[in-house]
C-alpha cells in the first residue's frame, strides 16, 4: 500500500517548523528519522495531513558530550552508536542502541524519534526512565523541559501537545562511579523487546550499594521504574543472590502489570522481568 | 495539497532532476520513474532489507524514504555496483562464487548493505557480520552461504 496524500514541507530551522505545527496542530506530524511513522504510512494507519521534515535543520543534528548526552532530534540513532565520546559518558545509551532494530534502520532512525513516539516495548524509552533523561519540547507558546518518567502517557502516547515538537533529550552525566547494566528478553536480536531491563548502580567505600535505578520495558504501556526494588537494594553487597532476589522482586513490583497475549502470558513475562533485572544488575557489577 | 516537487539527486553518479509528488517513496521513484528495478519492495515496513540502497553512503530503507527527503543526495543502488567494464565487484563475484543467492529477490539489499558495510569495516568479526546481515531477510537460502561470501569478499578486499 502507499501512503495517503499529503503536505510536505522542509523545514530549515526549529522556528519554522514551530510555526508550521503552530498552524497546522494535529493535521501535521513531524518527521525525523521516519523509520516508525512512515510503515505506518504505507499502511495507512497514520494519514497526516502535513509532514514537516526536521531533518535539515543544523541546530537538531547537534550532539553534545561535554556535560552528560545531549542528543538533538535530528541526530541520528548510528552517529551516538558510533560515538566514542558517547559511549564514555552514556554507556547505557549506546549499549541499548546496539539492539535497536538493524543498522540500515539505525542510519536513519534518531533517538530523540524512538523516544517521542514512544513504543512501550522500544529499548530507548526504557534508558531514558533508568537515567532519569529529560526531553526538551519546543511549540510556539515557548519551551518545556519534562523528566522521562513524566514524559511517556501510553502506548504511542505521550504529554507532547499536538503543537510541541520534541527537540532534543538530555541524559545527565553519571556521577562518578555509577556503573549501568542492560538485559533485552527477545525472540530474535533487533526485534522489539518481549521484556528488558536497564539499570544503574553505585557502590560506596563500603562495597554496599548507595544508589541504583532498575527501569523495564515490557512490565506496562510505559516504560515502569521498580522504586520499591530499589529501595530494597540499597546497603547491599553484590552478590548473585542479591540480585536474583532483586528480580524476583522486581517481577510483582508496583506498577508492573505485564499483558498477556501472543508473545506469552503476564506469569510468563514477569518470569522474564525476574530473569532480566538479575542479569541486567549482574552485568552492571562487573 | 499534494503538489509536485522538483528535486534534483544523484543516482549511481548521474544527475537526475524529476518533478515528483510528496507521497512517492524513493524505492518507488528508483523503481518506476528511472527504471532501476534492481532494488525490490518486499514490506515496505522496513523489515525485509529488498529495498537498501545507498543513501550518502549509508544504507538505508528507500521504502521508508519519500523521494523528496532525496533531494540534493547521493543515491547508489545496485545497477551502480559492478565495475565500469562491467565486470562484477568483489562482493557481486562473492555471491557467484559461494551460491549465495537463489531467487535473487534479497540480493540486490544484502549486496548494498555489504558493499558499505566492508568499506567501513575491511576485516569484520563474524558478530560484526551477521549484525549487518541481520537486516536482511532471505527465504530461500539459508543464509550461510551469504555469510560466506561476505567473508570471502572482506578476504579479498572491496578497496575504496
Amino acid at each position: 500500500m502507499k501512503p495517503a496524500p499529503f503536505k510536505y514541507i522542509c523545514s530549515t530551522s526549529t522556528d519554522a517548523a514551530i510555526a508550521s505545527l503552530a498552524e497546522y496542530g494535529d493535521e501535521a506530524k513531524i518527521l525525523a528519522g521516519g523509520q516508525s511513522l512512515v510503515p505506518m504510512m504505507n499502511l495507512r494507519l497514520a494519514r497526516p495531513e502535513v509532514l514537516i521534515d526536521i531533518n535539515r535543520i543544523d541546530e537538531l543534528g547537534v550532539l553534545a558530550t561535554h556535560d552528560g548526552l545531549r542528543v538533538g532530534a535530528a541526530v541520528r540513532q548510528a552517529d551516538v552508536e558510533l560515538s566514542a565520546d558517547a559511549a564514555r559518558v552514556a554507556p547505557l545509551v549506546v549499549e541499548a542502541l546496539g539492539h535497536v532494530a538493524h543498522p540500515q534502520l539505525r542510519n536513519r532512525g534518531t533517538v530523540v524519534g524512538s523516544i517521542a513516539h514512544h513504543d512501550p516495548l522500544a529499548e530507548l524509552p526504557m534508558v531514558a526512565a533508568a537515567l532519569d533523561a529529560q526531553v526538551v519540547l519546543a511549540s510556539s507558546r515557548g519551551s518545556r523541559t519534562v523528566e522521562a518518567t513524566q514524559f511517556f502517557t501510553g502506548f504511542l502516547s505521550t504529554v507532547a501537545e499536538a503543537d510541541e515538537v520534541v527537540t532534543e533529550v538530555y541524559f545527565p552525566a553519571l556521577a562518578s562511579g555509577i556503573t549501568t547494566g542492560f538485559s533485552e528478553f527477545a525472540r530474535r536480536r533487533g526485534d522489539y523487546a518481549v521484556v528488558a531491563a536497564a539499570v544503574t548502580l553505585r557502590f560506596d567505600d563500603t562495597g554496599t550499594i548507595s544508589d541504583t535505578t532498575i527501569a523495564l520495558a515490557g512490565a506496562a504501556d510505559r516504560p515502569v521504574r521498580c522504586r520499591d526494588t530499589e529501595a530494597t537494594l540499597l546497603g547491599q553487597v553484590a552478590t548473585a543472590e542479591v540480585w536474583r532476589e532483586a528480580g524476583a522482586h522486581a517481577a510483582q513490583a508496583s506498577g508492573v502489570e505485564p499483558p498477556s497475549d501472543h508473545e506469552g502470558s503476564s506469569d510468563f513475562r514477569r518470569s522474564l522481568i525476574a530473569g532480566v533485572v538479575r542479569d541486567a544488575l549482574a552485568r552492571a557489577a562487573r | 495539497m499534494d503538489d509536485e516537487i522538483d528535486i534534483s539527486l544523484t543516482v549511481n553518479e548521474t544527475e537526475r532532476h524529476l518533478s515528483v509528488s510528496p507521497r512517492l517513496l524513493l524505492s518507488d521513484l528508483l523503481r518506476h520513474r528511472l527504471g532501476l528495478t534492481g532494488t525490490h519492495v518486499g514490506c515496505e515496513q522496513g523489515v525485509c532489507g529488498s529495498c537498501t540502497v545507498l543513501l550518502d553512503g549509508r544504507p538505508v530503507r528507500s521504502c521508508l524514504l519519500f523521494a523528496v527527503q532525496a533531494d540534493g543526495t547521493e543515491v547508489g543502488t545496485i545497477e551502480g555496483v559492478a565495475n565500469e567494464d562491467a565486470s562484477l565487484s568483489t562482493v557481486q563475484q562473492a555471491f557467484s562464487d559461494n551460491h549465495a543467492m537463489q531467487c535473487g529477490f534479497c540480493t540486490s539489499g544484502f549486496v548494498m548493505s555489504i558493499e558499505a558495510f566492508l568499506r567501513a569495516v575491511p576485516d569484520p568479526t563474524d558478530e560484526q557480520i551477521l549484525e549487518v546481515l541481520g537486516g536482511h531477510i532471505c527465504r530461500c537460502t539459508g543464509y550461510q552461504n551469504i555469510i560466506a561470501a561476505v567473508r570471502a569478499a572482506a578476504q579479498k578486499g572491496v578497496g575504496v
